[in-house]
């Protein structure tokens, strides 16, 4: 050691170092740069828990070094806007950086103020700065300057599309053409502004993208409990099992990510069902990788094992499954006690052994067992959860949901700690003021006949109903979707909005373009996640929690003292937020009120006024967010000032039990009780609260309203079903015409083993997974993200490789029903044999002729079209550019990948109405001429599979004469009346 | 010495470590500069800047040093494998908690088991006169963790923050009492790790990129220069994938016994740093006695690579 330090240095160093400021002194000179001198940078600090980010009291002005200029110190002040993200479905809480003297958007970083994703982001967050900043947005609305199709625009001006589409809607209004108004809505973002909207104008307008999504496990989960979707409180849990990717990439990924790694931390086990390796699975305790289309078989097996070996809750089964419904029904011989019960559940799943599991999925029977074990073991702590994957995958995908939360049943880990609840217990939408009534009319393009118990709209069916002839779309929305990309069977879409007579006017609403927009008469700029207004709450944890999407520059702007009119004022370019665009839309096609629609746009604060988006927030915080004014006052802020500041709410931390929550005791005063069923009514129900999140209706009748359940002598909430318990038993499947599946079973997928020949290289091909960086077509204007991820090469097992002669990078033809894609190959053990599996997040393909449509994602292509025969080729990959981010011109990759939904034909599940999107393909090596990318269909195959599987429907009227039943949940529900089928004199031929 | 003298002078080193806590914590600032040059054994034995872009130029160095070269995270070198925020950060928090001290720096986002912080820690023992808890659990990683900084930075500012504060610790050590030793924990250190079971050189070079086992720390920057003498160039990447590559380098071209010298003088290096400690430390020299394990190991490692290609080249 060379330095020696003596007894007098010490000494010294007492006297002169001791007084020392420590860091947190900010420095008081510059010593880098000339004057001026700087702000005092401010030191980050430690709330909650991430270890560093600005206090919140300094986020209206908050210095920090500018890193680009390291080693220099540069300073730059900002005002810190929370917003939330745009991207996926999740909502989490981001902090954009607005710097005051430009007021240009610096960088988007986690909001710690977010309860549900408590800071954290994932790559697609802070990858809003690309969207904002993209070069290749739509700043201006657009309007068709050729023929439909042509790509040919000019820029209009918002006064001239607002009353374009408001007169068109008028008119449609008055002339009583209600159904000619369809509203086609990507990802919602928001909770209840669109349902106000449309059912103001009385019109049956909505048609989401959720059957090509996660009806299919709704479904499952809404035939057990009447609320369709679970929440697992991961964190606290001792066992969780995944049918879907929650760790990498699936629904509400980062905040469930970063709660199962903590129950990991603390010893939790994870065991996740998938036939891929994916990131999740190899984060697992239990890779099970099921054959496509088997999951159900191995929850059952698994539920057999707990049943049989008595590892289920007794008593949760017995208060609150209506096992009591089912031996009335179905065993009447025998004496309706619970242990006749036990006795007959013994016998039902008996077959379902874990040797019979192994012999269907692959996954070995004594795995099974292990995992059952685990299961049992967990009990109360048991999470779980299916949102996409085998439930969107398969025919009967939705009994893989079903089946699952059998599972959660049997354990009793419903509405626990560490278990799944009912989502709704979860989230909060708050309630409006001035509510419109429901609307009097049904759209059958949306929710047609044959498919009664369909979760959500039939929106993939639409472009063959109208090429059916059994309507018309007068007026047409597309909201941040892009069907023609997104959905299957993408070239009879091409066709049908193609086609005027089918689809009058149409105006995609939408931050950038995208091969819908390219079909549309209208290109309406709307903004992205840091430039709108939105209101949400998603179930992402035990508890329940409010967010706020701000156009943060807007919000900047007025903390600077400028004021702002429309939130396009504040926007780059004319880009506007949809909020104010309906208010303004609907004032326009009921100026004077005599539709009955103005009203509802009139300010709450100034009578006859028109609303601005600030009053409609501001009267749902100051009346309809329970906890908020309080919180607010002692921050002393207005409820909206709070929002907008810290930009999220928790109403509510941890679980809730609500099923157990005893009836109301004025409801039971004015009651009575079913002595069979155990159903408490009552004459005059207690009015719904101010959360309004969408629920089963309860059952109507000469005794009142169902308002709960007789367990054990107790009036209790009980679930929103007609049985006011978990349904083992379905009546309603029973009386809607399938009574097969009324109880938790397993239905053979379409891409069964015994459907495939494997000699001729036919596959399962899995079409339906995320990748961590992308979502859908929305992340296609982020240049970052893009980089990371721009391939979808086609998953192969070597043993199937090595039989076909095929290698990694190899291009292969792989043939659906209706036609072939050419992807190449990548030939990897973390996929099982016998399948094959594509990315979905790939294959953007643009027309232009320049590069300004997607440059950095989108393969330029050309697309043939003779008759019923399309074909789409590729001309080039992504390649460099200049503009004005010097970005565009590092685009080092070429690939933009596959568009392989255009050549899957429309697979509507005749039960739930999901699209099935698995495929049976044929996959063989190249043929000569074959390109990579390329694509062929024939729509004329594509109609014959459509009518294949519309053949395998059971069309209403259920048992009372309705078009579905009354009690299921249904988006933008109807008035009842509604339900009522017209004679059949006035139905459609 | 008199009790106002000891006062004194543990006043002395509670402000050093201080000063040498915010050192590795931030970057310097003009104050703290101006504070360096107006000490004359800190102005002597640092040489802080003295003008604007000297300073400019520490920051760089700052974030070289302490990002790239010598991570001051004790979970690097405690750790298999080493990751931030791992065992020894949970360890070390709940020291902290235990003696009632913050369990994070305010000046940067950095993992609780920053040498920073233990450095104000051991300024905080010092005031409350004694020190030998927070030296106990300090010394397990210190000697190493200085060592890195000196020999990865040799002619640097933060190289001589290093001996600065090796020589502040080693003070503190001849005041301390001298550290109780729990008999197991003494026996469980002090043994070798097992080397690789198998000569695959995954293996071979996680295990010599793994402080916790080898006792030492192959920073990228040599890593890069071993590269480079090798004619390979090892890119943006983890140590692990830079080692392999010179590993494959070497063997294409027949110089692996150029390379296994190479490791032997980095490991002779070590080794006489691990003396150097043991020697100074007197009556606490077995905190390094579990570190001389892990460089024998690697000794024994290098001489069976040595074996192997003797035997191959034969």
């Amino acid at each position: 050691m060379t330095i020696r330090l003596s007894a007098a240095d010490f000494r010294r160093f007492a006297a002169t170092l001791s007084g020392t400021e420590r860091a947190s002194a900010p420095p008081a000179t510059h010593p880098a740069t000339a004057a001026p001198a700087p702000a005092a940078v401010p030191v980050r600090t430690n709330v909650g828990e991430l270890p560093a980010y600005p206090p919140t009291e300094q986020w209206d002005r908050w210095t920090e070094l500018d890193a680009k200029a390291w080693p220099e110190r540069v300073p730059h002040t900002y005002t810190l806007v929370p917003t939330t993200c745009f991207n996926c479905e999740s909502a989490c809480g981001l902090l954009a950086y607005v710097d005051i003297d430009t007021l240009r958007v610096r960088k988007f970083e986690g909001n710690p103020a977010h309860p549900g994703s408590r800071g954290r982001t994932c790559a697609k967050g802070p990858a809003t700065l690309n969207q904002v900043y993209d070069p290749e947005r739509i700043l201006y609305p657009m309007k068709r300057a050729g023929r439909r199709g042509e790509g040919k625009w000019e820029r209009t001006t918002w006064d001239e599309v607002l009353d374009t589409f408001a007169a068109r809607i008028r008119k449609a209004l008055v002339e009583e053409r209600k159904t000619e108004i369809i509203y086609h809505v990507g990802r919602p973002g928001e909770d209840g502004y669109m349902e106000r909207v449309l059912q103001s104008w009385g019109v049956d307008a909505h048609n989401s993208h959720t059957n090509i999504c996660s009806s299919g496990g709704r479904f499952g989960y809404a035939a057990w409990m009447g609320i369709d979707r679970p929440s697992p409180d991961y964190a606290n849990a001792r066992f969780t099992l995944l049918i879907s990717s929650h760790l990498e990439t699936g629904h509400y990924f980062n905040p469930h990510a970063q709660r199962i790694m903590e129950a990991k931390k603390r010893g939790a086990k994870l065991a996740v069902m998938d036939p891929r390796l994916s990131n999740t699975a190899s984060m697992a305790d239990y890779w099970m990788p099921t054959y496509p289309g088997s999951e159900a078989a191995v929850l059952l097996a698994m539920a057999n094992v707990l049943i049989q070996e008595d590892l289920y809750d007794r008593e949760f089964v017995r208060k609150w499954t209506n096992w009591d419904q089912y031996l009335r029904d179905e065993h009447p011989e025998v004496a309706p006690t619970f242990e006749e019960y036990e006795r007959v559940l013994k016998t039902l799943y008996v077959a379902y052994t874990p040797e019979f599991g192994e012999a269907e999925s692959g996954v070995p029977a004594a795995q099974i067992i292990e995992v059952a074990h685990e299961i049992g073991r967990a009990g109360s702590a048991f999470a779980a959860h299916n949102w996409r994957a085998a439930a969107a995958g398969n025919l009967g995908g939705w009994m893989v949901a079903r089946c699952l939360f059998f599972l959660n049943v049997l354990t009793g880990s419903v509405g626990t700690p560490g278990g799944t609840s009912p989502n709704i217990y979860d989230k909060y939408v708050p309630r409006p003021f001035a509510e419109p009534p429901k609307q009097q009319v049904w759209n059958e393009l949306t929710w047609p006949r044959e498919y009664p118990l369909s979760h959500h709209e039939l929106s993939f069916l639409l472009p063959h109903f109208l090429q059916d002839g059994r309507g018309k779309a007068d007026v047409y929305f597309t909201r941040v979707y892009n069907p023609v990309w997104t959905n299957p069977d993408g070239f009879t879409w091409m066709e049908v909005l193609a086609d005027e007579s089918k689809v009058g006017l149409h105006a995609a609403m939408t931050p950038t373009w995208n091969e819908t927009a390219w079909f549309a008469d209208y290109v309406l700029p709307m903004g992205t996640g840091a430039e709108r207004h939105d209101l949400h709450s998603y179930e992402t944890y035990a508890g329940q929690w409010i967010g706020f999407r701000q156009p943060v520059r807007r919000v900047a702007m007025e903390r600077l003292g400028q004021r702002v009119r429309y939130s396009y004022e504040a926007n780059p370019g004319e880009v506007w937020e949809e909020n104010e665009w309906w208010i303004e839309l609907s004032w326009r096609i009921d100026p004077d009120g005599s539709l009955g629609i103005r009203q509802y746009y009139e300010s709450p604060y100034r009578p006859g006024e028109k609303l601005t988006v600030d009053e409609y927030y501001a009267w749902i915080f100051e009346h309809s967010v329970p906890g908020l004014p309080e919180a607010a006052a002692q921050e002393g802020l207005s409820p909206l000032g709070y929002m907008r500041k810290f930009g999220a709410f928790e109403i509510r931390a941890g679980v809730a039990k609500s099923y157990e929550q005893p009836v109301a005791a004025e409801d039971v005063a004015e009651g009575s009780v079913d002595e069979q069923t155990g159903l408490v009514w009552s004459k005059r129900p207690r009015p719904h609260g101010s959360n309004v999140v969408p629920k089963p209706a309860p059952a109507t009748g000469e005794r009142g309203t169902q308002v709960g359940v007789l367990v054990d002598g107790v009036a209790r909430a009980g679930f929103p079903t007609p049985s006011g318990k978990l349904e083992f038993y379905s009546r309603t499947l029973r009386d809607w015409k399938w009574p097969e599946y009324a109880l938790p079973t397993y239905i053979r997928s379409h891409v069964h083993p015994e459907t495939m020949n494997r000699a001729r290289g036919e596959f399962a091909l899995i079409p339906t997974f995320r990748l961590p960086v992308l979502i859908h077509t929305r992340s296609n204007n982020s240049k970052w993200l893009t980089e990371i991820a721009h391939s979808n090469p086609l998953w192969m097992h070597p043993s199937d490789a090595r039989q076909l002669g095929l290698e990694s990078g190899g291009l292969v033809r792989v043939n659906t029903e209706i036609g072939y894609f050419v992807p190449r190959v990548w030939v990897t053990e973390g996929i099982r044999p016998g399948v094959v599996a594509c990315s979905h997040h790939m294959g953007r393909w643009t027309l232009a002729q320049y590069q300004a449509h997607g440059g950095w994602s989108s393969a330029l292509a050309e697309l043939g079209h003779d008759d019923s025969q399309w074909q789409l080729r590729q001309i080039h990959g992504t390649q460099p550019y200049t503009s004005d981010d010097p970005d565009t011109s590092r685009i080092w990759w070429t690939d933009a990948g596959v568009h392989q939904n255009l050549t899957f034909p429309v697979h509507p599940d005749p039960v739930s109405g999901s699209h099935c999107w698995h495929q049976k393909v044929r996959v063989e090596a190249a043929q000569q001429g074959d390109r990579y990318g390329d694509i062929a269909v024939d729509t004329v195959k594509s109609r014959a599979v459509y009518r294949e599987w519309l053949a395998l429907a059971r069309p209403a009227p259920g048992p009372d004469g309705t078009r579905r039943p009354h009690w299921f949940l249904r988006p933008y529900r109807p008035d009842p009346q509604a339900y009522r089928l017209p004679q059949l004199s006035d139905a459609h031929g | 010495m008199g009790e106002s003298d000891v006062r004194a002078q543990r006043a002395g080193r509670a402000a050093l470590f201080d000063t040498l806590a915010d050192l590795m914590l931030r970057e310097v600032e003009a104050p703290l500069a101006e504070q360096l040059r107006v000490d004359p054994v800190l102005h002597r034995v640092l040489r802080p800047p003295d003008d604007a872009a000297n300073l400019a130029a520490l920051r760089a160095d700052y974030a070289r040093v302490y990002l790239v070269t010598a991570p001051p995270y004790a979970s690097i070198y405690l750790d298999d494998p080493p990751m931030i925020g791992g065992e020894s950060s949970r360890r070390w928090e709940a020291a902290l908690r235990a003696w009632g001290c913050p369990l994070a720096s305010v000046e940067r986002a950095a993992a609780s088991d920053h040498a920073g912080l233990f450095l104000r820690a051991l300024a905080q023992a010092e005031r409350d006169g004694d020190a030998t808890a927070v030296l106990a659990e300090a010394l397990r990683w210190l000697p190493p963790y200085l060592t890195a900084l000196r020999i990865h930075d040799p002619d640097g500012f933060y190289g001589r923050v290093g001996e600065l504060t090796t020589a502040a610790v080693l003070e503190s050590t001849r005041t301390a009492r001298a550290p109780a030793t729990d008999k197991d924990d003494a026996e469980q250190d002090h043994r070798a790790p097992p080397l690789p079971e198998d000569d695959n050189l995954r293996s071979l070079v996680a295990w010599l990129c793994t402080p916790a086992q080898s006792g030492w720390y192959l920073s990228k920057p040599q890593l890069r220069r071993l590269g480079q003498s090798l004619g390979v160039a090892t890119g943006v990447t983890d140590r692990e994938h830079m080692l392999m590559q010179v590993f494959e380098a070497s063997g294409l071209d027949g110089r692996t016994g150029y390379l296994l010298d190479a490791l032997r003088a980095e490991h002779a290096r070590w080794s006489d740093a691990c003396a150097t400690w043991e020697r100074e430390l007197e009556r606490w020299s077995s905190a390094v006695r579990p570190w001389r394990a892990r460089l024998a190991a690697t000794d024994r490692l290098l001489v069976r690579l040595q074996d192997a290609l003797d035997q191959y080249t034969v």
